[in-house]
Parts: C-alpha cells; structure tokens; sequence
C-alpha cells in the first residue's frame, strides 16, 4: 500500500536558460506506507529534488504527486499544509536551530500549525524522547549542544509535527560511528513505535542495509531500482556500474560464496552474513559448528 | 626518514572559561614520519580535527610544543613568514569542498594558492595542468566549480593543495559528503599522493574501511591519544575502539563477533583478504 506517489514526474533546473538541466525525467514511483524506504543515487542523479518534490518545495513540470492518493497540488494555496504532513530534514538540519531554547526550537512548527500550548509541549516532550535528548537539555540554548545533539534536535523540530511521512536527507552526514548508530537506530525505533512512513537519504549501503526495508535507486534523472533490500543489493555489478555500491560486508558474502562456502539469507548485514556462516559451518560439520569439539569428533 | 610532523605534549582549548575542565586537546605527543600515510580516528568532538588545525596553524596551541621539518611552529620567535613556509608544506582538504573553492573557473582556482606564494607565471601553468591531471580533471579546466558534483569539486580542492606543492596533505573528513563513487575516486587520490607523489598523508576520518588503507592509524579519545599502531594493531582491539564509539571495519567485525560466537578463528584479522581466508580456511577445516 503505497502513502506518497509520483507519476510520470519530471523536473527542470533553469528550463528556457542556457543552463537548463532535466533533473528528474518522467519518473514514476510509489512510497510504501509505515516502512522505512532508502533512496540513493549518485551525485546529481536526481535524489535531493527528488526529496523536494514530495513535500511540494518544488512543483513537478509535468506529472503527478499523490499523496493518500491526492494531488499535492490540487490546492496550491494550500500547500503549507502538505509540509506539515510531509516532513523533509534537510542535510545538515543543524544549521537551521535558531530559538532560545531547545525547547522552543523544537516546537516551532507545531505552534505554527496553531496547537495548544499544552499539545506542543506534549510533542515536544515526545519528539525529544524519540531522538534520545533529555529533559534537563530542553531549557538550554541550541547552540550549547554538542554536533550530535544539535542534529538530534533538529530532526526532533520535525517529528514534533507528526508528519504521515518522514523525509530525511542524509541525517548521519558527518557523524562517527556512535553517533550514526544513535540517530538511525532511533529512527528504526520512531518508525516501528509510531508508524511514520520513513524515507532515508543516504550514501552508505551499510546504513541502507541495516535499516531501510525497502530502497530506490536513481540514476541520471530516473528510477534505476526499486525493491527490498534483498533484491536491491543482489544487484551488485548494476549498482556499482552506477557510481553505487553494495555494503562492504556483503562483498565479503559474495567472495567466500565464490570459495565455495554455501551462504543464504540476509547477506547485507554482518549479523546476518554472520549467522548464514555459522548455519554454514553447522550444516557442513554436524550439529557443532566445527568448534573445537567438532573438529575433533570428525 | 626524519619526522615531518612532531608534537610534544599539547594542550588547547576552545574557550577560557569552558577550556579549563574541558581542555579540546590535553596533552597530545605524536609523531609522523616524511612519506607516512597515517589515518586519524576518534568520535565527534575526540580532537581530532583540533590537531589538524594546529597542525597548519589555523589554531595555536596553549602549551606543547610543535615541530613541521625543521620549524618549530610554537616558538616564540616564529615569524609570519615561516607560517606561510608550513602552510606551503601542509595542505588541508575540507570536508565541504564549498568552503574551499573560490574562483569561477577551475584552473584560477588551483592557481590560487601559487599565486599567491608568488611563483613565477610558467610554472603555475605546469604546476596547474600537473595538479589537474594528477586528479583527473584536466579536461574540466575551464569549467565552473560551482557546476561540478562534490567529488569532482573536492578534486579540484586537493590540486589546488598539491599545485602549492606540499609535502604533507591532511584530509578533514574529505569523503564525509560524497557519494560511493566519488569517495572511491579520492582515496585513489589519496593512494597515489602517497605512493607516486611521495606526499605525506594525514586522513582524519570516521570510515574505518578508509583507515584500514593507512600504514598506521592514530585514535584520538578526549583530547588524548587512545591508541595508535598499524591498522591490523589498532582494529584486533575491537572492545576498546567500541568503548570509545568507534568500530572495526565490517570484515573485521565479523570475524570478532563470529569469534564471540564460539568460531575457532584468528584475533586481530584486517583487511578483506585476510578476511575471507580465515573463512574460507575454518569452513574447509583447514582452521589450525
């Protein structure tokens, strides 16, 4: 069942100049509803106004975006009203903090969308619990939090309006390896405890394996493939032909295949790759995983 | 090979009053040697990216004392010209490549740097059209920076770097914004800077595949040296990297997670090579 959808959509940057550059070409694609959907492509394949296009800050040239199976555009003045339902944290979000406080930063939107007082601290309160920011830091400034914290907040600004899809461009741009595995795995917990539609940007295939159910992939101004992340990455000469790639651990899977070690399952990710090696090894030796005991029983 | 980058012990801190108890260096003594390739790891806000920027003297340090070649940067009779001495032989790439480029075409804006240490005319030509075709981006000479992707934007960066003819580039965080291809495309770069253009490479970064690439690696841990040492010495320590946020690369990890799993495989395996024969040998039996 599918929440957003683009038909036939095509965008132009500086249509009629010299400049003119066809970004998106008669692209159709559907968003599945409460999944988390990963969208990648190389620089300039189209993802970013992609992005753009589904919270209605670009207008198609030509071609549909439904949401719910409405026209965003059906009431152009009233497109305001689609940003509140599709909410799009854009790369670096916190460059755009501005309050006092956390607090007020993060319930900017939701006192613009005309809430109660007692309704935006509700959100709030949940919003920050979702990205992991405690309470003693909503009363501080914005601009005394840590990179991380400050990224949390911002997405957190987000959240606060409860939008029916979550779109982000690259989150964990720039963040160390804990600091990725906060933001993403929070977003896997917001998705799965809210029921948010989620859509990811992202350049990692090891982020996009390990928490996007499905991907689309672009690639110069068209969608190249879409499935789950499976079938995606079980592409892997296509993807890399491409500019993309699969994740490094599944490269590792593809070579001991080529060995000739029998691998199945979910090869994307190391837990994954980890237990179909260990079926392996139970399957070739017995009921003991060629430990030591095994080994020696054989 | 003599050392081309020293320090001694230095401390710095951001702000006075925070700086005290929360110094962003505090006591830092590494050493790399001419011709090194050393990758720099540490979480958000470690100190890493502080020692690159001492390290160019965009920042000065509290205490310590710094050595680049022969220039001991710190001392108190350090004019302004050898800073532009050190700088001419430590070039630093951005992770935005944006903040980097400032012509409106790309070969003035490799000139930029030659020019502006005052290098004859005819050589910034050759040392312009070497830069460029060192990255690969001769044929864009006359294009518009602001019209190419970011991968093709920070090549364009690191020639204007190498077009000052540095004998050490440090790179901060320079892959963070590209896309697979373009940051395949800068660790070739990187690759080549070090083994063909004998260029001492310093890459501060939170791809630990990237790391593995290096001959040592350095992790930075509140302001402090963690640990440092060849990548295989640095990544079989899987627990302490985790208890400072950081990982192992996917294949090494594996391996230490199939090892928790009760697999008979070796500690300290890095590099997917390594990798993959360890596998492969247990799963033939071949494991001791």
């Amino acid at each position: 069942m599918s929440i957003l959808e683009l038909r036939e959509v095509s965008y132009v940057y500086g249509e009629g100049t010299p400049f003119e550059k066809i970004a998106l070409d008669r692209v159709s694609v559907s968003f599945e509803r409460g999944v988390i959907t990963g969208l990648i492509g190389h620089t300039g394949s189209g993802k970013s106004t992609l992005v753009q296009l589904l919270n209605g800050l670009l207008r198609p040239r030509s071609g549909t975006v439904l949401l719910d199976g409405v026209d965003i555009w059906e009431k152009p003045k009233e497109i305001g009203k689609i940003r509140h339902r599709v909410g799009l944290v854009m790369q670096y979000p916190e460059y755009q903090l501005f309050d006092e406080t956390v607090r007020a930063d993060i319930g900017f939107a939701p006192r613009n969308m005309g809430l109660s007082t007692d309704e935006v601290e509700a959100r709030v309160r949940e919003a920050a619990d979702f990205v992991g920011l405690g309470e003693e830091l909503l009363d501080q400034s914005p601009f005394a939090l840590s990179g991380g914290q400050k990224r949390r907040a911002a997405i957190a600004g987000i959240m606060a309006m409860r939008p029916d899809v979550l779109v982000l461009d690259e989150p964990a741009a720039g963040l160390d390896p804990l600091g990725r595995r906060e933001i993403l795995g929070g977003l896997r917990k917001y998705q799965r405890t809210s029921g948010t539609t989620v859509i990811l940007v992202s350049h990692s295939m090891e982020d996009m394996a390990e928490y996007c159910d499905r991907i689309v992939a672009l690639n110069h101004t068209k969608v190249f493939m879409e499935g789950s992340v499976d079938e995606v990455f079980s592409h892997a000469r296509e993807l890399s032909e491409v500019g993309l790639d699969i994740p490094h651990i599944a490269r590792v899977a593809l070579e001991l295949q080529k060995c000739g070690v029998p691998l199945s399952g979910n090869l994307y990710t190391i837990e994954g790759v980890a237990v179909a090696y260990h079926r392996a090894l139970v399957e070739k030796n017995g009921h003991t995983a060629s430990g030591e005991e095994g080994n020696d029983r054989a | 090979m003599e050392n081309i980058i020293e320090t001694e012990n230095i401390t710095f801190s951001y702000s006075e009053e925070r700086g005290k108890q929360n110094p962003a260096l505090d006591g830092v003594s590494v050493s790399v040697r001419e011709g090194e390739y050393v990758a720099i790891l540490g979480h958000n806000g470690s100190g890493k990216s502080t020692l690159a920027k001492l390290l160019n003297m965009i920042l000065v340090p509290d205490s310590g004392v710094i050595r680049i070649g022969s220039d001991e940067i710190t001392s108190p009779n350090f004019s302004e010209d050898d800073m532009f001495r050190v700088r001419r032989n430590v070039g630093m790439v951005f992770q935005n490549p944006d903040n980097q480029l400032v012509a409106t075409v790309v070969e003035e804006d490799v000139a930029f740097g030659p020019e502006n240490l005052g290098i004859p005319r005819e050589e910034i030509r050759q040392r312009v059209d070497a830069a460029l075709e060192a990255v690969g981006m001769t044929e864009y000479a006359k294009h518009a920076p602001h019209r190419l992707s970011g991968g093709q934007k920070q090549r364009i960066a690191i020639a204007g770097i190498m077009a000052m003819m540095p004998r050490c580039v440090i790179f901060d965080e320079a892959t963070a914004m590209l896309d697979p291809a373009g940051r395949r495309g800068i660790l070739a770069i990187m690759d080549s800077l070090n083994h063909e253009h004998s260029i001492t490479v310093l890459n501060i970064t939170h791809h630990m595949d990237e790391a593995a690439r290096a001959d040592r690696v350095i992790v930075i841990n509140d302001g402090v040296v963690y640990m440092q040492g060849t990548p295989a010495e640095v990544f079989a320590r899987v627990d302490e990297l985790h208890a400072v946020g950081l990982e192992a690369p996917q294949d090494t990890e594996l391996i230490e997670l199939l090892r928790r799993m009760g697999l008979p495989l070796p500690a300290g395996c890095v590099g997917f090579n390594a990798c993959v024969d360890a596998l492969a040998r247990l799963y033939e039996g071949g494991a001791r």
